[in-house]
């Protein structure tokens, strides 16, 4: 047990008495608010005769008893003067009682209803506006001292250094949140924000304390984790406030999501700790813009029904991981940016709702990820459109995604993309394709849209082609960065041709034409011309490509004699079998393609020729 | 650790709470006994009725008012001095109405300490707004009662009775009435409590019919007829107020 120190002893003594403090206070107010039992006045009889007179004297029927009433000869000195009389004088009574105002039928009844409801118990307070209960007073109390003892002396929490600072921080959020019971009117305004708030703190100090000693290393000091999860916690409490109806949800969301989101920062503060001690990755900056936009993600309909909260989880933290590299794409002198990350999750809400399989719900967090990564390796190149760049990432997100779908789709029955890509290979190449896309300045911006998404198209319906199950998904992904970094290298030259449709693209014809050549090759059955598959086929593609990209317009005109090259040299193979390998027919494509698109003669390639080739 | 904590307990003066709860807890006990009483006989019940009550109600009353002296939250003190007030009255004893009085004046004066804008203690507050009304009725009834169970009044019993009516709806229905309105604009207050305050109202209102013909039977000033008139300006604004209501029973 560690050693009772001065201060350690002095903070006790102040708890005990606040805490002391706090319990009688909670007994008090529990024994004066108790329902009392209250016997009502005493009252004297009165005669029939006494009641019979007042109830004619009254102000709404004196005249009838007084002097030339109709009722006063009914009367002698406040009696009715004889039996008759006084039937009569009932009767009458009986009759204007029942003809009497609703008021008085009614007021006996409610009175009635009112002593068998109360039993003669009187309450202190209206249900709806009532302080804090005893046990909210002890436990708000409680809660007061166990964070200002954590404030004080954290290592008491076992937390270890690094939760010392992250306690001390937290406890200074929640006393800050913490209700004046004594005011009505903020408690009775905000009684449940406080509970939220302070469960959403406590949901904050368990997720700290797990990274704290997991990372017994980690060193942020405690103003700036005070500044950073202020910065978590104040986005949640400000959609609490501003949208009532959204409770139910945010209080799951706050459970589900606030831990492993917290863990998050903490473990973005570990990776990149001088980004935390950056003043743009603090309050009112990029920890912010990227909080309160996953935050809203999952709170609004359309994008909490895309996004998982597992999905969003990965998703922060690959926007955590950019802002902490980057804080300058969300934050500038003047605060935050146009909400980027909102933005990036629409497009990719919106693009997928239309995607083919396999992009559908499913895989919209690990797209999101995915542009977000691409986002954080080309910066230069996205931060040289200034305030634009907010918008071209979600445009370059719907342009891929859209382009894939234009071609996948060219044949809709083809089920080729399905049967080659695994999620996560479906993944890995739109993944390739926007980080390839994102560091070519010329492909960035509204201009270049046309070209993005016929780009995309072209490798799209390359897939549906037939050959294409000749490569393997990983061998597509390689090839589609390929035409990616071709296409940035010639402007308009492979894709995005105006007047020309997908399959009319230079890259569309040019892939598919050695791809269905090649798929000729397998049309005997195994043999030694069955070279051109996997790597090989990849790197022939890879090499027709280049050879377009780099003399377009001859290649237009003789795209197809890459046909005849690929049957040529399976010809070759197939009759020199013992000579021609892999490396021999992509060393003889790779001497022959850009020749054959330029002139598109193949007449000389003889198997002499290239035999001769070969050893030369 | 635990001395400690019982230390801190007391020094911060559980002993008020405590001593309000039993206090509180003996008013009520009393309560129901003088109500089974009032309608059961004391072999049936097996209670011991019979013993005058009212020494007991005063020293609940006086009691509580020497507690309140040592609360210091304020709201604990305006409680035990409602305590005070509703025992004082309830004995109906001379010493005790003193002590509802004087609980009342200082519990009025420490619910106007009260700011608007916090936790106050409505109902207790409105009882002892209430209390003036309470305890002169109380004390009124005490003289009509005598006044009842007499058939040959001497004059000075006759000055008495006189002098109570005469004062009665002023200082009962008036005062009431009065901080009426301030009572009903509460939203904290409870539903009961304004319940409770609409029964005595008519309690007021009967029970000036009652001092009413006991004037008229001997002939007293204020007479029968001007003590009813006193009666007009509530029974306007309260169609509830009707002799119907009051029950003939004698």
């Amino acid at each position: 047990m560690a050693a009772l120190t001065p201060e350690l002893f002095a903070f006790a003594v102040r708890s005990i008495v606040r805490l002391g403090g706090a319990a009688r206070a909670a007994w008090e107010q529990g024994v004066r608010d108790q329902p009392i039992k209250l016997a009502d006045l005493p009252q004297p009889p009165i005669s029939d005769d006494a009641a019979l007179w007042a109830f004619f004297y009254d102000a709404s029927q004196r005249q009838r008893v007084a002097p030339g009433g109709d009722l006063a000869h009914f009367w002698d000195d406040g009696k009715p003067v004889d039996a008759e009389a006084r039937d009569h004088l009932r009767r009458e009574a009986l009759r204007l009682w029942a003809e009497a105002p609703g008021a008085q039928t009614g007021w006996l009844q409610g009175r009635l209803r009112e002593e068998g409801s109360s039993l003669g118990v009187l309450k202190q307070w209206a249900a709806e506006r009532q302080p804090p209960g005893p046990l909210d007073r002890l436990a708000l109390g409680f809660a007061d001292v166990v964070f200002e003892f954590a404030a004080a002396h954290p290592v008491a929490l076992g937390a270890g250094s690094g939760g010392e600072r992250l306690v001390s921080a937290l406890a200074a959020n929640l006393r800050s949140l913490l209700p004046d019971v004594d005011d009505p009117a903020d408690w009775q305004r905000q009684s449940a924000r406080y509970a939220f708030a302070e469960r959403s703190l406590t949901v904050v100090l368990r997720a700290g304390l797990a990274v704290a000693a997991e990372q017994p290393g980690l060193f942020i000091r405690s103003e700036q984790y005070q500044s950073v999860l202020g910065e978590l916690l104040q986005p949640l409490l400000r959609v609490f406030d501003e949208h009532p109806q959204q409770r139910p949800s945010l209080a799951e969301l706050r459970d589900v999501l606030l831990g492993p989101m917290a863990r998050a920062v903490l473990a973005t503060a570990a990776a990149h700790p001088a980004a935390f001690a950056g003043r743009r990755f603090g309050a009112d900056t990029a920890l912010g813009a990227v909080t309160a936009a996953v935050l809203d993600a999952a709170t609004t309909g359309e994008l909490h029904e895309t996004f998982t909260a597992d999905g969003l989880l990965r998703i922060y933290r690959a926007a955590l991981d950019v802002a902490a590299q980057r804080p300058g794409l969300f934050v500038d002198e003047t605060g935050a940016r146009a909400d980027v990350v909102r933005s990036v999750l629409s497009a990719v809400a919106a693009t997928l709702a239309s995607a083919p399989p396999p992009f559908g719900g499913g895989l919209a967090a690990d797209v999101a990820v995915a542009a977000l990564a691409a986002l954080k390796g080309n910066v230069p190149g996205l931060m040289r459109l200034g305030a634009d760049w907010g918008k071209v990432v979600p445009a370059l997100i719907e342009d891929v995604l859209q382009g894939l779908a234009e071609g996948l789709q060219a044949d809709p029955a083809d089920l080729s993309f399905e049967h080659l890509f695994t999620n996560d290979d479906a993944v890995a190449l739109v993944s390739t394709l926007l980080r390839e896309l994102a560091r070519t300045p010329g492909l960035l911006g509204e201009a270049a849209r046309g070209e993005v998404r016929s780009l995309v198209a072209a490798v799209g319906m390359a897939v549906t082609a037939k050959g294409s199950q000749l490569l393997r998904s990983s061998d597509w992904i390689e090839l589609a960065q390929a035409a990616a970094t071709e296409a940035a290298r010639n402007p308009l030259r492979l894709a995005g041709v105006a007047q020309r449709g997908v399959g009319e693209q230079l890259l569309t014809r040019t892939l598919v034409t050695v791809l269905n050549a090649a798929d000729q090759g397998f049309a005997g059955g195994r043999s030694a011309a069955t070279l051109l598959f996997g790597d090989t086929l990849r790197e022939s593609l890879a090499l027709s490509i280049q050879a377009a990209a780099g003399n377009a317009a001859r290649a237009n005109q003789y795209v197809g004699t890459l046909a005849t090259l690929v049957a040529v040299l399976n010809g070759l193979a197939l009759r020199h079998g013992e000579r021609i390998g892999a490396r021999e027919w992509l060393f003889l494509y790779r001497r022959h393609v850009a020749a054959v698109l330029d002139t598109g003669l193949t007449s000389g390639l003889t198997d002499e020729a290239l035999l001769a080739e070969l050893t030369g | 650790m635990r001395f400690l904590a019982c230390a801190a307990l007391l020094i911060a003066g559980c002993q008020t709470a405590a001593s309000f709860s039993s206090l509180q807890a003996s008013f009520s006990s009393l309560q129901d006994l003088r109500q089974r009483c009032a309608t059961a006989t004391d072999a049936a019940q097996g209670l011991q009725c019979g013993a005058d009550e009212a020494p007991l109600f005063v020293d609940i009353a006086q009691r509580a008012y020497a507690v309140a002296n040592n609360a210091a939250d304020p709201r604990t003190r305006i409680g035990l001095l409602r305590l005070a007030a509703t025992a004082g009255w309830e004995s109906g004893a001379t010493d005790g109405l003193a002590v509802a009085e004087a609980a009342a004046a200082d519990g009025q004066a420490r619910c106007a300490e009260i700011p608007t804008n916090g936790f106050g203690a409505p109902r207790d507050c409105a009882l002892l707004r209430m209390a003036p009304a309470f305890i002169a009725h109380v004390r009124a009834y005490a003289v009509l009662r005598q006044a009842l169970a007499t058939s040959a009044p001497d004059a000075a019993l006759r000055a008495k009775l006189a002098s109570a009516a005469a004062g009665y709806v002023a200082n009962t229905l008036g005062s009431s009435e009065r901080v009426r309105s301030r009572i009903d604009g509460d939203p904290s207050l409870h539903a009961s409590v304004r319940a409770f305050l609409d029964r005595q109202r008519l309690t007021f209102y009967c029970t000036t019919i009652a001092f009413a013909d006991v004037a008229g039977q001997w002939r007293l000033e204020p007479g029968r007829d001007a003590l009813l008139r006193q009666l007009d300006p509530y029974t306007v604004a309260h169609p509830e107020l009707a002799a119907g209501n009051c029950g003939g029973t004698a």
